[in-house]
């Protein structure tokens, strides 16, 4: 089903460059910091 | 009937967090930064629902049925997957860092009180055409409301009316309690929607090849259905009589996000949202406003994954609406023939809510269109009112007024950007070219506002390559009015004035700052050590 196709594949892509750019950061902010 | 719901639900949340706030609001410093108390979540939810108005809503599935088709979710991900978590893990906790106020403080700070005040006018220029957007979002969501019977003009001035209440009681802190509330009311609202039109295609599909969702595919896939449900015709109609491009790409695949190989994807959608977000909005108030209040840089940092996921996922159900809209014969007559539409492919979503859903599932999809667009017009309110209440007037000419003084003084400049606003949005029907133009204003800010955090501030390179930056983006705007021709080779997407404003404030930006004279940037050591009162720990 093509709206289910949608939801799903946005979440993956979404969650896919977040988790990407989260990780740069916590590679190079340093000390980093406790995040939960 | 659902526009009296939608207004006692807006009225009721903003009594109860009015309530709620005024205990805690009173200074300005309370008004405009929450104290700078927020925690992670208020923080999160605030600044989710800035970029999160009708950039997710009507002027996206605006652009998805304009040739783009559901493609246009890659909206979402620029804004909400790129631009947020680069937001709050880094550029947010940057302002926070600083222990200012505004952007254009920032900005003075950096280079000088000249460029701050220009910053502060250029950006309450860029966004006021965004909160324009915003305005007529609004407008088109109480359109909704009304069952399509009151004037869309009225409706405009309802909406902002709303915004203004939104913003001017309880200031930043009331915004936030709203926008934990709304974002949740956004999601179930507009995913309700869609659930409800499952059921409606389900229950209209007999006699065609699939049911349900299918139907709407097959519609989309086959041009012999589309003449037999007598689509080709209302659309030709609506094309060449009312002079509206609706439905014109009416064509398979329209229905897939993966349409990567269209090009007026990637230059009309993923790299103007990207490029415009991570430059205009990093050095924005509304976007900032936020991290301005957050509590410490935790706050700023903890909730990337939740926001993400609230953003990227918001926009799915009004692209997915407005391509179901466009493949209904009874929906595209109603735009054809009702006479308060004022542009068919904005009110295309309404006029399917009004067709397929029952009365209070419209009433609440509409209360949800209405809490995207109100949160983002409110902080843009709030972020211009802001800045000519603090920057324009009260630092050059008033710095000593007393906090009351300021109190009043900041809600009139709200009020008055608000009239802008309304003035404008009565005036325009198209959102998204507005979106684009309005924020090519602060790339050439943006460029030299990072290279000065994080390696060198030089101020005649400053201005030069934001002089610049504006004389090509006014010269790329205006050709047809003013009787000139731009170059050849600037055809198709780089028409648009972001693309040329980006190469030449990165080019102008980087050459001048490395060969003209500075001072180190914000964030390096030796700054930090030149000016130990601005210095702060990194975390």
């Amino acid at each position: 089903m093509w709206v289910a196709y949608i939801i799903i594949s946005q979440i993956v892509i979404g969650m896919v460059c977040c988790g990407v750019i989260f990780l740069i950061w916590k590679l190079t902010s340093g000390r980093g910091i406790k995040f939960f | 009937m659902a526009l009296a719901v939608a207004l006692i639900y807006f009225v009721v949340i903003i009594v109860i967090s009015v309530i709620q706030s005024r205990k805690n609001v009173k200074s300005s410093d309370d008004f405009t930064k929450a104290g700078g108390g927020m925690n992670w979540l208020l923080v999160t939810f605030s600044f989710v629902l800035v970029p999160l108005g009708s950039g997710h809503t009507l002027s996206l599935w605006q652009t998805a049925t304009s040739g783009i088709g559901a493609s246009a979710v890659w909206w979402a991900i620029g804004a909400g997957a790129i631009f947020l978590p680069l937001m709050m893990l880094w550029f947010g906790p940057w302002v926070k860092d600083t222990r200012l106020g505004t952007m254009p403080e920032i900005i003075e700070r950096m280079f000088g009180r000249g460029l701050g005040s220009l910053h502060a006018a250029f950006q309450t220029m860029t966004w006021t055409g965004i909160g324009i957007s915003e305005t007529i979002a609004t407008g088109t969501a109480i359109f909704g409301l009304t069952g399509g019977n009151l004037n869309k003009n009225y409706c405009i001035i309802i909406g902002i009316v709303l915004m203004l209440v939104y913003v001017l009681f309880g200031g930043v802190l009331q915004m936030a309690f709203l926008n934990v509330i709304n974002s949740i009311v956004l999601l179930v609202g507009s995913y309700t929607a869609l659930g409800f039109l499952g059921i409606y295609l389900a229950g209209n599909a007999a006699g065609w090849d699939g049911a349900g969702w299918a139907m709407i595919q097959d519609i989309y896939n086959n041009v012999g259905t589309q003449a037999e449900m007598g689509l080709t015709a209302i659309r030709d109609f609506l094309i060449t009589d009312q002079g509206l491009g609706i439905g014109q790409y009416l064509v398979g695949g329209q229905l897939s996000n993966f349409q990567l190989g269209n090009s007026a994807l990637w230059f009309e959608v993923i790299l103007p949202v990207v490029v415009l977000h991570t430059t205009a909005g990093v050095v924005s108030q509304c976007m900032n406003t936020p991290f301005f209040a957050a509590k410490d840089n935790h706050a700023c940092r903890k909730g990337v994954f939740l926001g993400c996921g609230l953003n990227i996922v918001s926009c799915i159900p009004w692209v997915v609406m407005s391509l179901v809209g466009m493949a209904l014969p009874k929906v595209l007559e109603a735009a054809a023939t009702n006479p308060n539409v004022k542009d068919a492919t904005a009110d295309i979503v309404p006029l399917l809510a009004i067709e397929a859903l029952p009365a209070p599932i419209v009433g609440l999809m509409m209360v949800s269109l209405l809490a995207a667009c109100l949160s983002t017009g409110g902080s843009i309110l709030m972020g211009n009112g802001m800045v000519i209440a603090s920057d324009v007037i009260k630092r050059p000419w008033k710095p000593n007024m007393s906090d009351k003084s300021f109190m009043v003084l900041l809600r009139v400049c709200i009020v008055i950007m608000a009239l802008i606003l309304v003035i404008g949005a009565l005036n325009m029907t198209v959102v998204f070219p507005v979106f684009l133009w309005c924020f090519s204003f602060g790339i050439p800010v943006f460029v030299v506002y990072f290279l000065g955090q994080i390696w060198k501030i030089s101020r005649p390179a400053a201005w030069i390559t934001i002089l610049a930056s504006y004389v090509v983006g006014i010269i790329w705007t205006f050709p047809d009015t003013l009787g000139y021709s731009l170059p050849s080779w600037a055809t198709g997407p780089l028409s648009l004035n972001m693309y040329v404003c980006s190469i030449v404030s990165v080019v102008l930006g980087v050459v001048l700052t490395a060969i003209l004279p500075g001072t180190p940037g914000l964030r390096t050591k030796k700054y930090q050590e030149m000016h130990p009162e601005f210095a702060f720990e990194r975390t």
